[in-house]
């Protein structure tokens, strides 16, 4: 290894990485020193034991203080200076208190109240957003035309439409059909002595868990809903018949208007996402149907995934002719459309939801208040700071005599507001902790922590971004004004304050106020209009009402037993009536038919909603008869509607539309 | 700022820089250290040090003329400040102040 025989030198590899990393400014001496130690050790133990060492000081010089210094000494004075701002930030702030305190509570107060909307919008604004492919998840919707005339658009559609979507476009990787059984199957599943009525409960297939991309906590997505009577549950139902047994393989018995027989639990699913549009918690396989001589008359909500990269809009093009395919003649009163599955939560025009949907508008206008709130906040901490300015005019004046560039002072005031931007978000974020329950149970939302359904998506960096440069320029305008503020002016004691930016100031806080008494009328307005709705008669008596659920499985001997409970219950003191109905007033009437006067053969009928009750339901509900008489007990039908010459009640209005004259 | 201290290595090599004068460098500096009180510290400890003690304005340093050793490079020359020679001679003060006050028992 010996190239130079007279004069050993150190590897020369380690002298270049020292003049990789090595400052310029530091490199010669560096290196100087290390060769000179390098000729040292060879004196001093050998040439080889010599490298070896000067390989182990180079690499003792690759640490920060070396490497990094170049870069970072200009700098040194200004972490000086930034902690000597904080500092006399601090100062300020605990010098004035009630300063300080108003510009805290202010900030925090509205930062919270605009993180509170944006939690809410966030919430709202990612419905069905979860899923792994919700981008190319689509509902098919139906259009029923009378006449030409758009008379129905609902959600669900009928059963043949996934088959044939499946089989005809390529484009069409799979859908999924979910029958709901609200409406017309009203059914209870029992397991040994649990027994409960299911609203949520769907026929579904296989489909769903690919469409969704929905796992099963238990059992095989691909099997578990193909033999007939098979269920699976979520996780939730799961635990209200087992309890932490395992589910799966046993048995539950599904009994209803249609249908009894035993089904057998062949999965498991995790419970559906709150921020989800659909409320399935129980799945029965759709082979479950077949039996049924009707099956094909229960529409179904159905959701097709497209290949990525497809367009909706070309097939959506191809949809009339699938419809004559299959339905024929009938075809020109139907059509069908596609619905981004996004889109569903927001879009209020269709029939037949299986959940309320949200609103958009409401939304955006919470946002809008929102960045009203924050605006406001941000305008008041503007003149707050400026209308101070004076104060701050001799500190400014004797900075800059000892030579403060307007640099550094403008950095000064802005470490000042953003220290208080900081302590105001601290607070804020207690203030939302410790509020945000209460907040959701009011609107009736599930309680979830900020922390944990905080992404960084898109909107959230806008957000972020929004703040930043508020929190920046809020600070930055009285920045520059105070440190505009000229030194001998203000050391003679003949300062007077600025003149300039009073126009601007003034404008802010007419602005300002504007704000503050518009919010606070639309406040007030709301409040008062809220008020009135609340004091409208409904005119039906529903104080101290309590209403109960009648189980769902009726039997033969269903009459019997609800006399019995009925006579029961009004055996107790506290009862004062008791009566029986098909719906509760304020729900959506479910029993829906054509109606007409028997005389008027040729007119076709109109649609009615008809409300099933017994005879008390007049007297319970305190309803004001206007002609004519309650029911009686003879009116009742017997067995079964139809077997007699049955008795109605009209209401005011539908007695106009029937052209009766009641007075 | 609050009144500066001194770390023990940074004393040290301060005193050193102030013992060697004119001649104060990174080899000399962790030679001197070696030969009077017999403690090896590596080449880069004592260049970070120096530098450190520059920032804190206790030496400063200028570079001094190329020699036919080391390789032709010029050395980096470090001389006390008077705020150096302030501050070592306050920590001295302090140090014997200090001792005055622990008593002196006599070993056994």
């Amino acid at each position: 290894m010996k190239n130079n025989s007279d004069h050993p030198v150190p590897p020369k590899w380690a002298i270049r990485f020292v003049g990789w990393f090595c400052p310029a400014m530091l490199y010669e001496t560096i290196e100087g020193d290390l060769i000179e130690q390098f000729e040292a050790d060879v004196d001093e133990v050998g040439e080889r034991r010599a490298r070896r060492r000067f390989v182990w000081n180079v690499m003792k010089f690759f640490r920060t203080g070396i490497i990094v210094r170049n870069k970072l000494s200009p700098q040194l004075n200004s972490v000086d200076m930034f902690q000597n701002n904080i500092k006399v930030a601090w100062r300020r702030l605990l010098k004035d208190k009630t300063f300080g305190a108003i510009n805290v509570l202010g900030l925090s107060l509205s930062i919270a109240a605009c993180l509170l909307i944006l939690q809410y919008a966030h919430f709202e604004m990612g419905y069905d957003s979860f899923y792994k492919n919700a981008k190319q998840i689509y509902r098919v919707t139906t259009n029923t035309y009378d006449q030409n005339e758009l008379v129905y658009r609902s959600a669900l559609s009928s059963q043949r439409v996934a088959p044939a979507l499946k089989s005809d476009f390529p484009e069409v990787i799979d859908a999924a059909q979910l029958v709901p059984t609200s409406g017309w199957f009203d059914c209870t599943l029992r397991y040994e002595r649990v027994i409960f009525n299911e609203l949520s409960l769907y026929y579904g297939d296989a489909s769903f868990f690919k469409v969704f991309s929905f796992p099963l906590k238990e059992g095989d997505p691909t099997t578990a809903l193909q033999n007939p009577y098979s269920i699976v549950l979520d996780e939730s139902s799961a635990n209200r018949y087992f309890g932490n047994d395992t589910a799966i393989g046993k048995i539950l018995r599904l009994k209803g208007s249609f249908d009894d027989h035993d089904c057998v639990v062949t999965g498991v699913m995790r419970d559906l996402p709150k921020d989800s549009h659909l409320d399935v918690s129980i799945l029965l396989s759709l082979s479950s149907l077949d039996h049924l001589p009707h099956k094909e008359k229960f529409d179904s909500y159905t959701y097709v995934l497209l290949a990525p990269g497809s367009d909706p809009a070309r097939l959506e093009t191809k949809l009339p002719s699938l419809v004559t395919k299959y339905v024929g003649n009938s075809a020109a009163n139907t059509s069908i459309a596609l619905q981004p599955v996004k889109d569903i939560h927001f879009s209020n025009d269709l029939r037949d939801e299986p959940k309320p949907g949200g609103n958009e508008s409401v939304i955006y206008f919470l946002l809008t208040i929102a960045a009203f709130i924050l605006f406001i906040a941000w305008i008041n901490y503007i003149n707050l700071s400026t209308s101070r300015a004076l104060e701050r005019a001799k500190e400014v004046g004797i900075r800059k005599v000892s030579g403060a560039p307007r640099s550094q002072l403008i950095t000064q005031f802005l470490t000042e507001s953003t220290m208080i931007h900081f302590i105001s978000i601290i607070f804020a974020w207690i203030i939302l902790i410790t509020i945000s329950p209460a907040f959701y149970k009011m609107v009736g939302l599930p309680a979830f922590s900020p922390l944990s359904e905080f992404h960084l998506n898109k909107p959230e960096w806008i957000v972020l971004a929004i703040f930043s440069a508020g929190i920046f320029m809020s600070g930055y305008y009285p920045a520059r004004i105070i440190s505009s503020f000229n030194p001998i002016l203000v050391l003679k004691g003949r300062f007077s304050g600025s003149r300039k930016g009073l126009v601007l100031r003034k404008g802010l806080v007419v602005f300002q106020f504007i704000c503050a008494i518009g919010l606070l009328t639309g406040v007030f307005t709301v409040q008062n209009q809220f008020e009135f709705m609340q004091q409208q008669k409904p005119g039906i008596d529903i104080t101290n009402t309590l209403v109960i659920e009648a189980p769902a499985n009726v039997d033969s001997s269903y009459l019997t037993k609800l006399s019995g409970f009925k006579k029961q219950l009004q055996s107790l003191s506290l009862v004062t009536s008791v009566t029986t109905s098909t719906d509760v007033p304020g729900q959506r009437i479910g029993w829906v038919g054509d109606v007409r006067k028997e005389a008027d053969k040729s007119v076709t009928g109109r649609n009615f909603a008809i409300h099933v009750i017994d005879t008390d339901f007049i007297t319970g509900y305190k309803l004001n008869l206007m002609a004519g008489r309650d029911f009686q007990p003879a009116d009742l039908p017997k067995g079964s509607f139809g077997s007699k010459l049955e008795s109605v009640i009209l209401n005011e209005q539908a007695a106009r539309q029937l052209s009766f004259n009641y007075s | 700022m609050g009144k500066e201290y001194l770390g023990e290595l940074e004393e040290l090599i301060l005193t050193v820089v102030g013992i060697l004068q004119e001649d104060a460098y990174g080899n000399a500096v962790i030679k001197e250290i070696k030969s009077q009180v017999n403690r090896v510290v590596s080449l880069a400890a004592a260049h970070v040090t120096l530098y450190r003690l520059e920032d804190k304005g206790y030496v400063k340093s200028r570079v001094g003329g190329a020699t036919k050793t080391r390789g032709g490079r010029r050395k980096r020359i470090f001389t006390i400040t008077s705020a150096g020679l302030a501050m070592l001679r306050a920590m001295k003060e302090d140090r014997i102040q200090l001792w005055k006050l622990v008593p002196q028992l006599k070993s056994s």
